[in-house]
């Protein structure tokens, strides 16, 4: 399966799709939550959030 | 099961282009998060009067030993005191609180005794300007 039928799975709302390009992207929202250093979870959770939003949102 | 993303083919494209997408909406939300995180701190720290008077006032002491501003049930008397000059505020509350002279303030602060009344009288005026509403 390639990214685009995954991306498609995963805007209608496949839990197995979502899983998918959450674990693929896990590492940028690790990175983008590290604030002075240090490992802030709200924000994760907020970055959490904002991608799964993403996902709804965009347009193929 | 993945495959190196050379940025061809649709299905590349698209990955790339999620990503970007994903990039700036994920920055754009750490900002916000963190200028409100930032705000709400701001707010947390004006209401520590510890750490508020400890950058001005000469005598941190002093006011380590007078909790009493902090247990002013009137909200426009606490905002009052906390505007005031460190200096006047000492003199204000040596003079209210300990009870002690004109003069032996004037001699602790090097100052003339006339200045210490001058300073005191003002600073009731202003409290009784602040606080007239409430005394009418």
């Amino acid at each position: 399966m390639n990214f685009k039928e995954l991306l498609i799975r995963a805007k209608e709302n496949d839990a197995w799709a979502v899983n998918e390009l959450t674990a693929m992207y896990k590492p940028l929202l690790i990175k983008e939550s590290v604030v002075d250093g240090a490992f802030d979870e709200d924000l994760y959770q907020e970055l959490w959030l904002t991608m799964l939003s993403c996902i709804r949102t965009i347009k193929i | 099961m993945w495959q190196r993303n050379d940025g061809t083919g649709e299905s590349n494209i698209l990955q790339n282009e999620f990503t970007a997408y994903l990039g700036t909406a994920i920055r754009r939300r750490k900002v916000q998060y963190l200028r409100s995180k930032i705000k709400l701190q701001h707010y947390e720290l004006s209401l520590e009067i510890h750490d508020y008077f400890k950058g001005f006032l000469t005598e941190p002491d002093m006011i380590l030993n007078l909790p009493v501003i902090e247990q002013l049930e009137n909200i426009r008397l606490q905002q009052a005191l906390r505007q005031t000059k460190s200096r006047d505020l000492y003199i204000f509350l040596a003079k209210a609180l300990e009870g002690r002279s004109n003069i032996e303030i004037a001699h602790e602060l090097g100052m003339g005794d006339n200045a210490v009344a001058v300073a005191y009288h003002r600073m009731i005026q202003r409290l009784k300007k602040v606080l007239g509403g409430e005394n009418e």
